[in-house]
């Protein structure tokens, strides 16, 4: 009875070894991850101005996240995002998938479309926002340029003039630069349905529409989850492209949460609340992806 | 078991070596101070007529390490590469660019100088810098009985507790450009604006001739804009935004709301640019330079370079200059920005750092920067020197301006406050709020944020 409790030699062996295979990587994560996630927490806590040295760090308990959540600029931030993400998300799954079920299909030239597709989601971020700020100049912008030789416009537009307009163009931006990345997840997806299902249906008499929604997007749905919780996540904490698009403006039209914390940690320089603020945003997101999980997530079974 | 023992020691050396090689390759990085008593090359003979250094020299070459921003790469380069020569000493300088620096020198502070020796201090940046007690005091680079030489206002902004924290390397400030033959096919004389009310009858006039586009763009797009929109504006105009303990005053005197409505009156009766609360001063630079505006309110550096610059300007030798715009009795008026370099607490060659400190800022270094970089000395002789003068044609309206002008508040949440004025500009500009609500609003802002 008892050796049967008891694992065999080479069980032990075997566990001693995958334990010192993990070490090394057990070692770097609790480094890089855990412990600066419990130190910023620490921070969060702290009236911690990283300019003010003689002044210690305080414990202030929880005044970070009540100064945040009562500080007017945050609470606008937060709209700003929540729009942002919305729109930005919504857009791109849509667009997505109406560019993967099209490169799904068969014609002359799907290799080359699907890479040239690809290429937006290879530009960095940073690039893409000074790429972008270019392209919206007021004054020698490509779009003015382009919309005013088509003579669609008659004077040239100040794209990021306004707040809304300047914030729908920063969704612009956003969705150049994300779309091809989750057109090839679905993409993916697509391409492990199996045909005959499709076949099956068509001979039940069911047309395009019904088999997209009866087989198509049950069957992605796994997928579809997590490209949507990862694009709002990616919205959620969007930073470098409104640094160098918009620096926030104009008006904080278009200053998202990232922003924010950016602001409150460089450049006030008081840690304390940069932390605190990322804590609330990391809550939301986790409270955003438990409820796509609840009401997305299915296991398929073919 | 040997099996399992075999691998594991195997697993044990490779990690081990994989962190002793990381901590070899660190070594440098975390302690850079450590390079410099093995020097990278053989000292070379200091010549007889090297610039008399403040000390004795040091017996043995060390590498100096110094944060700057990229502006004055060349003049930097120059006189590094004459000091080392002269001296024997190396200095490895690392160039950032003014939209990282803030936030590079803060996080090099916080984490103990980086390994940094001399480290860029902007004027805007004064007392944040300073205020963690990270660098040393230099009274003694600049001597109490030659102060005279060099510009008081400058010396007070770098003196923090009673101590010099920088040396003063340059000078410049805000200054309004215009375009002669846009003036010209107005009929504007720009020696008749004195005002702010002759401006916006200047505007009127052009806009009425037809003879640019826009009289004025306004930047608007990033918070240092303050220098080139209503901080300037508010300034010349003679008003105040705070009295001495930070409180918020510009409510008071009614300069900020007149500045404010300026803006509107500009954008809505089409003088100004509207497109400026989407550019930044560099972006108005260039509209100028392609004859789009006839006024520029911009640096030192984009005024001079309208008129010499052809990468920037397509207007070259047709720029002129005037005062900014005053109010009543005040005749000018504008914010001044400056750059000046100190030295760490933690630097290990502080008297090397100071030789070199003197060296980039010696009357000649000084001069040629001037010429090359567009920047005002800090040397009061400077502003008489005839080669300056022929290099710079306007230098004497220029160099004016700067009598008029005066540094931003040193308060360490300034550069937050200077965010919350560029979003009630953006929104004057944009009409989103009125000028009365952009005060009142901004008044708010500054008590939320001192209160922090």
């Amino acid at each position: 009875m008892a050796a049967t409790r008891r694992p065999s030699r080479r069980l032990r062996e075997d566990r001693i070894l995958a334990a010192v295979l993990l070490a090394p990587a057990l070692l770097i994560i609790a480094v890089v991850t855990i412990y600066p996630l419990l130190h910023s927490f620490w921070i969060s806590l702290h009236a911690w101005n990283l300019m003010k040295p003689k002044e210690g760090n305080p414990f202030v308990g929880l005044d970070n996240y009540i100064n945040t959540l009562t500080d007017p600029i945050f609470l606008d931030s937060l709209r700003v995002t929540i729009i942002f993400t919305i729109a930005a998300v919504v857009i791109e799954i849509s667009l997505a998938m109406g560019i993967a079920l099209i490169l799904n299909r068969k014609f002359i030239g799907r290799g080359l479309v699907r890479m040239l597709a690809l290429l937006p989601w290879a530009v960095p971020a940073v690039v893409n926002g000074i790429m972008w700020k270019w392209i919206l100049n007021p004054s020698y912008g490509a779009l003015n340029g382009l919309l005013y030789s088509l003579g669609l416009i008659d004077e040239y537009v100040i794209w990021l003039g306004s707040p809304e307009l300047a914030l729908a163009m920063v969704v612009v931006a956003d969705l150049w630069k994300e779309t091809p990345f989750i057109m090839l997840l679905l993409l993916a997806a697509l391409q492990t349905i199996p045909k005959d299902l499709y076949e099956a249906a068509t001979v039940d008499g069911a047309n395009v529409v019904q088999s997209f929604f009866r087989i198509t997007l049950p069957l992605i749905q796994p997928v579809l989850f997590v490209a949507i919780a990862l694009r709002t996540i990616w919205a959620l904490k969007s930073f470098d492209l409104i640094y160098t698009l918009t620096a926030g403006g104009p008006s904080n039209g278009t200053s998202v949460v990232g922003y924010y914390t950016y602001i409150k940690s460089f450049v006030s320089l008081q840690l304390g609340r940069g932390a605190a603020v990322a804590y609330i945003m990391t809550l939301f997101v986790l409270i955003l992806v438990y409820i796509y999980y609840r009401v997305l997530y299915r296991k398929v079974e073919y | 078991m040997k099996r399992t023992f075999s691998i594991s020691l195997f697993i044990l050396v490779v990690f081990a070596l994989l962190v002793s090689a990381c901590g070899t390759e660190a070594t440098p990085t975390a302690e850079p101070t450590q390079a410099v008593v093995e020097p990278t090359e053989a000292p070379t003979e200091v010549p007889a007529e090297a610039p008399a250094p403040t000390e004795a020299p040091v017996a043995e070459p060390v590498t100096i390490r110094a944060l700057i921003r990229p502006d004055e790469g060349g003049n930097v380069a120059k006189y590094a590469a004459q000091f080392e020569q002269e001296t024997g000493n190396k200095v490895a300088v690392d160039f950032v660019g003014w939209a990282e620096i803030h936030d590079k020198t803060v996080t090099t502070l916080a984490s103990g100088g980086g390994g940094y020796d001399i480290d860029f201090i902007p004027s805007a940046n004064v007392v944040e810098f300073a205020s963690g007690g990270w660098f040393e005091p230099i009274d003694d680079v600049i001597p109490a009985d030659q102060r005279d030489q060099w510009l008081q206002t400058v010396l007070d902004l770098y003196t923090y507790e009673g101590s010099l924290i920088a040396n003063p390397w340059y000078s410049g400030g805000a200054h309004m450009a215009y375009n002669k033959d846009i003036l010209t096919t107005a009929g504007v004389d720009p020696a008749s604006i004195k005002t702010w009310d002759d401006f916006m009858n200047a505007c009127k006039t052009i806009k009425e001739t037809g003879a640019a586009e826009f009289c004025f763009s306004p930047s608007a797009k990033y918070p240092g804009e303050f220098y080139y929109n209503v901080g300037s504006i508010v300034a010349a105009m003679g008003g105040e935004f705070f009295d001495a303990d930070g409180n918020p005053v510009f409510q008071d005197d009614g300069m900020t709301l007149k500045a404010f409505q300026l803006m509107k009156d500009g954008i809505d009766n089409g003088y100004f640019d509207p497109a400026g609360v989407a550019l930044d001063d560099y972006e108005t630079l260039i509209e100028f330079g392609t004859g789009k505006t006839a006024f520029l309110l911009d640096s030192t550096w984009s005024v001079t370079n309208a008129n010499r610059n052809p990468d920037v300007s397509q207007i070259l030798d047709k720029v002129g200059y005037i005062l900014i715009p005053g109010e009543g009795s005040q005749t000018s008026g504008g914010y001044l920005y400056a750059g000046g370099l100190g030295i760490l607490k933690t630097s290990e060659n502080k008297e090397v750092a100071k030789q070199f400190l003197q060296y980039l800022t010696q009357e000649e270094a000084q001069k040629q920067h001037a010429i090359d970089g567009a920047n005002m000395p800090t040397r009061v002789a400077l502003f008489k020197d005839a080669d300056i003068a022929t290099a710079w044609a306007g230098f004497e309206t220029l160099a004016d301006q700067l009598n008029y002008g005066k540094f931003p508040p040193q308060f360490t949440w300034f550069e937050e406050w200077r965010r919350s004025l560029a979003t009630a500009t953006q929104e004057v500009m944009t009409a989103t709020k009125t000028p009365e609500e952009a005060v009142q609003w901004l008044v708010d802002e500054t008590n939320r944020l001192k209160a922090q």
